[in-house]
């Protein structure tokens, strides 16, 4: 055993002693101080978004407010009406919209949209549809194909909560990107926030080379009742991959014209079906016909 | 130098390394893990915006609840998944032969009548036989499952396996209350990502806190000293360990108290392994072995929001079965799967997480004991000074306190669900008292449990006596 | 001038809400969870209640189940404000007796019109 008596192996315990008695001192000094710190921040926090909803709802009744200038107080202004104009809709939002593009929050937006840092990248996409009371999306359509899928998303969404049904094409588009795919979940919510009345926006879609993307189309199409979309998923049921025929099915089920039945029960002919997308079919096949099958 | 003394320098300097190994890798997995959370939080107004945002078209959950003589937790726990945001879910409970008043609870509470219920999975194996299945009349997606025990949580698992229909499958326990929106959140990473496979959210103990109609609404640190030493072992193993080991892609335990798989993957594993004993961790390291060896792209990710808040055993008696209990599942999960150890086709869980689990749970306890045996035949002999053994100590519990203390550090930063001041102070005493009668208790189960596994044991449903929620009138 | 309990957890909703009607000369009550805002109704017996669905310790469903089995605030007009928006949620409302059901996002606008109807029927 090499002697440890020595100065230097002495000092060495004493100093990591000390270290680790001081770091859990300096943690729980830490924990204590962050609890009450926390409280404080909360607090202030909470006044500073109940000035800003007084100060939006006067908006809202489009009383002449000024709002001010760089300070935590605007910054609480514009987090609070990004996200009161999520829970609004008609005059409300366009009132808060003009109002915020007026005291500038809009261009502001698109400079977030310019950062370097994702992060600020979305939520200055979130910010800007809380201004949007145009038709005016090209900066939104833009962060479709950023680099970090999370922005992606976050624009995808962000066109869903304007409701500008122009956008369908590109979020289909931006889904069967290969570089820069949008996740095909998130193309298929935003689609149906955007809620089009026509399957025409889809079109892409119905051809893609990648089946996901077929399957997003044909759910959305039923989801949202378009009833011009019965013949493409007709061909859609007669689909190689099973989740298209699943999703296919499942939309003409809900459309429910009894022509549909004819490819359903063409496709059950096949047998190559995994059992539970077999039953599906059977399901709609009997939905056609007015039968509820047992669930 | 004898030969004996030359032993003990090749031990005692085996056991140094050992220990600063450790210590070097559980420091990085601190510091991935807050690096992980704090990334996540900053996007935590962005998610809550696409949690409201997903809510037509998120897809649908089969949660199965598998319950044995659960009737002092169930109802709440139902309750809670009712009420849970979530826009398409089917809940599927199982009394797997239950001699309470579980099932007729169930049935008196929620409208429940016997009815046909297909199985849709024929692929899982089921050993148990079913008795009755039941739905509700007010409830369209709760389904009661009643079928006869052979022992085992995995069988209950597996028989509602069989009757799921959703894409996404979610395992909780018979007590658990979830979060309202905790679904939402432990379902967004599929949703966003399709190479997601599996997801785990964290799991805290509920004892302490008040339940009201299946929700939690005042959060409380538990009152005695094993419930709290539990807190703190519950945050160093979500909010440090997984969300660490998350971070570098190796997450070899997803709790099968709040775990969601995907229903294609889950089937085609087969299902959880009736024979394990920690079958939550089995389904992942299979789900990991599957993918890997057929080269698929894939991800086990873990959210460091949702809660599921679980009661955990308040009597010695009962912790320390459950801790022999995991113990042994542990070994024999790390024999099962030994193929995979230190073999780079399994990439990061193969040459990283499994061998730490080997190494570090799996064997620490029996390596602590050698160690200390080792420092009391130096000292006896004189070859080292009793100072340096204390010095050794010392820094050892102070950086097992310390650990404590930083995953206490990264909930109250990132979370603060504990609000009361009196509650972080009762659960930093806590840390800091645990290496003095909590670690040698837990390193004795520990080693039962290891011996248990060596010797091929095989064990049965953990016995847990409940006291259910305390409900506030 | 009417007296209104609004019962919602999003301080953002109820505080607009209540914001809208004291600008309409109405006197307003406003609770965050079902039982609280359902002990408000038993005590002040109001003339209208804006409720929401999901809540803490007591859902809106339930607080209008309740109000409908009580003699005394059977004949409360109660308007849903919620952002459930499948069919059988409808239903469901309807059901308990819920006399309007408007859907989160919403119209302040709508919300006022709907509120005058149900405190002249």
């Amino acid at each position: 055993m090499p002697d440890l008596s020595t100065a230097g192996a002495e000092s060495l315990a004493a100093w990591l002693l000390l270290g680790s008695a001081a770091l859990v001192a300096v943690l729980v000094v830490a924990v204590l101080v962050i609890r009450v710190w926390r409280w404080g921040a909360d607090a202030a926090d909470a006044r500073r978004a109940t000035w800003a909803r007084e100060v939006l709802f006067r908006v809202l009744e489009s009383e002449n407010v000024r709002a001010p200038w760089g300070s935590a107080r605007r910054r609480a202004l514009a987090k609070t009406a990004a996200r009161l104009s999520t829970k609004l809709r008609g005059a409300d939002r366009a009132t808060l919209a003009a109002w915020l593009t007026a005291e500038g929050f809009r261009r502001h937006a698109v400079e977030m949209m310019h950062s370097p840092v994702s992060l600020t990248r979305a939520r200055g996409a979130r910010m800007f549809v809380a201004c949007l009371a145009d038709r005016e999306t090209r900066p939104l359509l833009d962060l479709l194909s950023d680099r970090d899928v999370r922005v992606r998303s976050a624009a995808a969404r962000a066109l869903g909560e304007c409701g500008i049904d122009t956008a369908v094409p590109f979020l289909v588009r931006a889904a069967q990107s290969d570089a820069t795919p949008l996740p095909v979940s998130v193309a298929a919510m935003s689609i149906v926030h955007t809620a089009p009345r026509s399957a025409r926006s889809l079109g892409l879609a119905w051809q893609s080379d990648r089946p996901e993307v077929t399957a997003m189309a044909a759910e959305v199409a039923g989801f949202l009742h378009l009833t011009d979309a019965r013949v493409a998923l007709e061909h859609a049921v007669a689909h190689d991959n099973p989740a298209v025929v699943d999703a296919a099915a499942w939309s003409l089920a809900r459309l429910g014209d009894p022509r549909s039945a004819t490819p359903i029960d063409a496709r059950l002919r096949r047998h190559d079906l995994p059992p539970l997308v077999q039953r599906s079919l059977h399901g709609a096949y009997a939905e056609l016909h007015h039968v509820r099958l047992e669930p | 130098m004898s030969p004996v003394e030359w032993v003990f320098t090749v031990v005692t300097l085996a056991l140094t390394l050992y220990y600063l190994v450790h210590h070097v890798i559980f420091g990085s997995v601190i510091i991935g893990a807050t690096v992980h959370v704090a990334r996540e939080q900053r996007w935590e107004d962005e998610n809550t915006q696409a949690l409201t945002f997903s809510n037509p078209l998120a897809p649908g959950v089969s949660v199965i609840v598998p319950a044995h003589n659960e009737e002092a937790g169930i109802l709440q726990s139902v309750q809670s998944l009712l009420e849970a945001r979530y826009p398409s879910l089917e809940i599927i409970v199982v009394d797997d032969g239950s001699s309470d008043a579980t099932a007729q609870r169930l049935i008196d509470t929620f409208d429940l009548e016997e009815r046909y219920v297909p199985v849709v999975e024929d692929g899982v194996q089921q050993v148990g036989r079913t008795i009755a299945t039941y739905r509700s009349r007010r409830h369209p997606g709760l389904v009661l499952l009643r079928k006869a025990s052979v022992g085992r949580r995995s069988d209950a698992v597996n028989a509602a396996f069989r009757l799921c229909s959703k894409p996404l499958v979610c395992m909780i326990d018979g007590d658990s209350i979830l979060e309202p929106d905790a679904l939402l959140r432990v379902a967004q990473p599929f949703v966003d990502d399709p190479t997601v496979v599996a997801a785990g959210g964290v799991v805290l103990p509920s004892n302490g806190s008040t339940v009201e109609r299946g929700r939690v609404v005042d959060v409380k640190a538990p009152g005695t000293m094993l419930e709290r030493t539990q807190v703190l072992e519950y945050m160093r193993a979500f909010l440090v360990g997984r969300a660490g080991w998350s971070a570098a892609n190796g997450l070899m335990i997803i709790s099968g108290a709040f775990g969601v798989f995907r229903r294609d993957v889950m089937a085609e594993v087969g299902g959880l392994d009736e024979t394990s004993l920690a079958e939550d961790a089995d389904l992942v390291v299979a789900t990991h072995r599957l993918l890997k060896e057929r080269r698929q792209d894939y991800r086990v990710v873990f959210v460091a929001e949702p809660v599921c808040w679980s009661e955990t055993p308040s009597t010695l008696a009962v912790i320390s079965r459950q801790r022999r209990r995991w113990s042994h599942g542990l070994g024999e999960l790390l024999g099962k799967f030994r193929d995979m150890i230190g073999r780079p086709r399994y990439g990061r869980l193969g040459m990283l997480t499994m061998p730490y689990f080997w190494l570090f749970e799996l064997w620490g306890p029996v390596i602590e004991l050698v160690g200390f045996a080792a420092a009391i035949v130096g000292i006896a002999f004189g070859w080292i000074a009793p100072w340096v053994f204390v010095v050794f100590v010392a820094v050892s519990f102070l950086l097992s306190i310390a650990v404590s203390l930083a995953a206490l550090l990264v909930e109250v930063v990132a979370f603060g669900r504990y609000r009361r001041l009196s509650d972080m102070a009762g659960l930093s005493l806590a840390a800091v008292l645990e290496p003095f009668w909590f670690r040698p208790l837990h390193l004795w189960w520990r080693v039962r449990g290891l011996i248990a596994s060596l010797r091929g044991e095989k064990a049965a449903w953990g016995v847990m006596t409940r006291r259910g929620f305390s409900e506030t009138p | 001038m009417a007296r209104v309990v609004v019962i919602e957890d999003d301080p953002d909703i109820s505080l607009l809400v209540a914001h809208k009607l004291r600008a309409g000369g109405h006197e307003v009550e406003v609770e965050s969870d079902g039982r609280a805002g359902l002990a408000a109704v038993v005590a002040s017996t109001p003339d209208l209640v804006i409720l929401d669905w999901m809540m803490p310790r007591m859902n809106g469903i339930e607080v209008c189940e309740a109000m409908r089995a009580d003699l005394a605030l059977a004949t409360i007009p109660v308007l849903m404000l919620t952002a459930k928006a499948l069919e059988v949620d409808l239903e469901r409302a309807y059901a308990v007796g819920v006399d309007e059901y408007i859907q989160k996002p919403f119209s302040t606008r709508e919300l006022m019109v709907r509120v005058a109807r149900l405190l002249h029927a």
